[in-house]
């Protein structure tokens, strides 16, 4: 057998050549041959992508160093979480990435709608808004965008409450979608507006740059599929101007999902939306959202989609000035009030929103209290 | 002067901070205690551990590593001294035989420059030309070889 790189050098070395190499550079070794296949889909793969991902940004280098005894244990998420000070979220349904706010998974059970501020607000501004959507704080490039959504609704023969409204929960549906230049409110706000801010706030200049409406045909059909399912709506295409800073500069894009005609929110079934997902059209039609990543870094495996399992649902809050205690006595109640209803929490994420800690609380199934939490925007 | 013994018996004499280059050998003499003792270097045969010794002479007043915290030109595969670059060019054998040596021996920075110049014989490669340029074979059916384009998916430019 003829000597060669394969049979003469051993794995850690190939894994050191790894390191030089860029994401395409791996993918093309990866195709090369079956050794190559196994020895980069193996463990060691991840950790020299995570080397050299981690290579791009010097400190993250440094501490993925000084951690070399546990590095081949880590995931991707554990070095995310590790770093949370870049790690912004990671979804189950595959949106996962860095600089990117996902918001406003919020199940439409309006048991009472009024006992928030929160919802008092939008209700106020927008008497039919059914629900929205923000991903904000991110970067797009300049180009064509197709934004997806996806949506279900809970099928109320199976629901576990007894308040859930029997009738599907929309007829006729329009799906405003908004682009936000951050950077010019963020100079003298300290704060990121929350979402009822910057709807209609003249303070947030906000650009429409899509909407699609679903004729009443288009709505029997989404009602009939989406019953315990996911149905994704693709949006209008919107372009993106180049920005002033090219990737750098921050966004955010607010969807808006208005009824038509509205009705007894009490008798209907819950709606959630369960993604947004941005495809950039210019560059190809994959579903993932590539474009939420800093172009420096390469792209985050997504996790496997589970289309039909029960669905996720995240609770956020923020907390200001508050103590290391208060935290953790919410994080307590929202964990027991996931169990009280039946699920169980399997993600608990914590990052960082403007100095202020940010707690997710995650779990599998329905629940009656996202309209509890406010969402952090 | 230090001598060190080949895998295949060849002697080779070099001066002290020239051998020292490498922390394996650097190590041994400081176990030994004394310089003049002849250190057998079974894994390297005669015609790689002079090619080394070439590398380790050139470079040997190079500064000390700096640590590899704040060590940032491993990220970057083409930044290799031309006179490294002019050393590397070898046929492939001798270049993973001296890459071998490298990490047997402990020289880490002929270690990079070594991983640096198989990284760039791969660079902007398609998989064909990688197959061509190592020679390797491609033992993948073609539906192996559709299910790993998929797996690929993810890490497309998109």
């Amino acid at each position: 057998m003829a000597r060669t790189i394969l049979n003469i050098l051993p794995t850690e070395i190939l894994i050191q050549i790894c390191l030089y190499l860029s994401r395409d550079e791996l993918k093309a070794l990866h195709r090369t041959n079956s050794t190559f296949h196994k020895l980069l889909a193996s463990n060691e793969f991840w950790q020299a992508k995570i080397v050299y991902c981690l290579g791009q940004e010097g400190r993250s280098y440094a501490l993925a160093i000084r951690q070399d005894p546990a590095f081949s244990l880590f995931t991707w998420d554990m070095v995310f979480l590790a770093l949370f000070e870049q790690w912004k979220f990671s979804f189950e349904h595959g949106l996962a990435g860095w600089d990117f706010k996902y918001l406003g998974r919020r199940l439409n059970v309006r048991k009472n709608p009024l006992s928030t501020t929160h919802e008092t607000s939008l209700d106020a501004i927008h008497p039919q808004l059914k629900q929205f959507h923000v991903a904000r704080h991110i970067r797009l490039a300049p180009g064509t965008y197709r934004l997806q959504v996806h949506f279900s609704q809970r099928n109320p023969s199976q629901a576990r409450h007894p308040n859930m409204g029997k009738r599907p929960s929309f007829e006729n549906l329009r799906f405003n979608v908004y682009l936000y230049d951050d950077d010019l409110p963020h100079k003298t706000i300290i704060e990121p507006p929350r979402q009822s801010r910057l709807l209609n706030n003249p303070e947030f200049p906000r650009k429409l740059i899509s909407s699609t409406a679903l004729d009443s045909a288009s709505s029997d059909l989404l009602v009939a599929k989406s019953w315990n399912a996911f149905v994704p709506i693709q949006v209008a295409e919107f372009y993106v101007t180049r920005g002033r800073h090219e990737m750098r500069e921050w966004r955010t894009v607010l969807v808006e999902i208005a009824e038509d005609e509205g009705g007894d929110d009490d008798e209907k079934a819950p709606m959630s939306i369960d993604e947004l997902e941005l495809i950039h059209v210019t560059h190809s039609d994959h579903l993932f959202t590539p474009l939420l990543l800093p172009e420096t870094l390469p792209a985050v495996a997504p996790p496997p989609r589970k289309r039909g399992w029960p669905l996720p649902f995240i609770y956020q809050r923020s907390f200001r000035k508050t103590t290391r205690i208060d935290a953790v006595e919410v994080i307590s109640q929202s964990l027991q009030k996931i169990v009280n209803s039946g699920n169980k929490p399997d993600v608990l994420m914590t990052d960082r929103v403007c100095g202020w800690p940010n707690i997710a609380v995650g779990g599998s199934g329905y629940t009656e209290y996202d309209d509890e939490l406010v969402p952090v925007v | 002067m230090v001598k060190l013994i080949s895998s295949d018996g060849e002697t080779f004499s070099v001066e002290k901070d020239v051998a020292e280059r490498s922390i394996l050998i650097k190590n041994m003499i400081e176990d030994v205690g004394d310089s003049s003792t002849e250190i057998p270097i079974p894994n390297v045969t005669a015609n790689v551990l002079k090619k080394v010794l070439e590398w380790c002479e050139h470079h040997k007043s190079d500064p000390a590593p700096v640590s590899e915290d704040d060590n940032d030109s491993r990220k970057k595969s083409t930044d290799i001294d031309e006179w490294d670059q002019k050393f590397m060019q070898v046929d492939q054998e001798m270049l993973f035989e001296i890459i071998l040596a490298a990490n047997y021996l402990d020289i880490k920075a002929l270690l990079e420059v070594g991983c640096k110049t198989v990284a760039n014989m791969i660079k902007g490669k398609s998989p064909e030309e990688i197959r061509r340029q190592f020679n390797i074979q491609m033992d993948f059916t073609p539906e192996e070889e559709a299910q790993i384009r998929r797996e690929n998916e993810w890490a497309e430019d998109r």
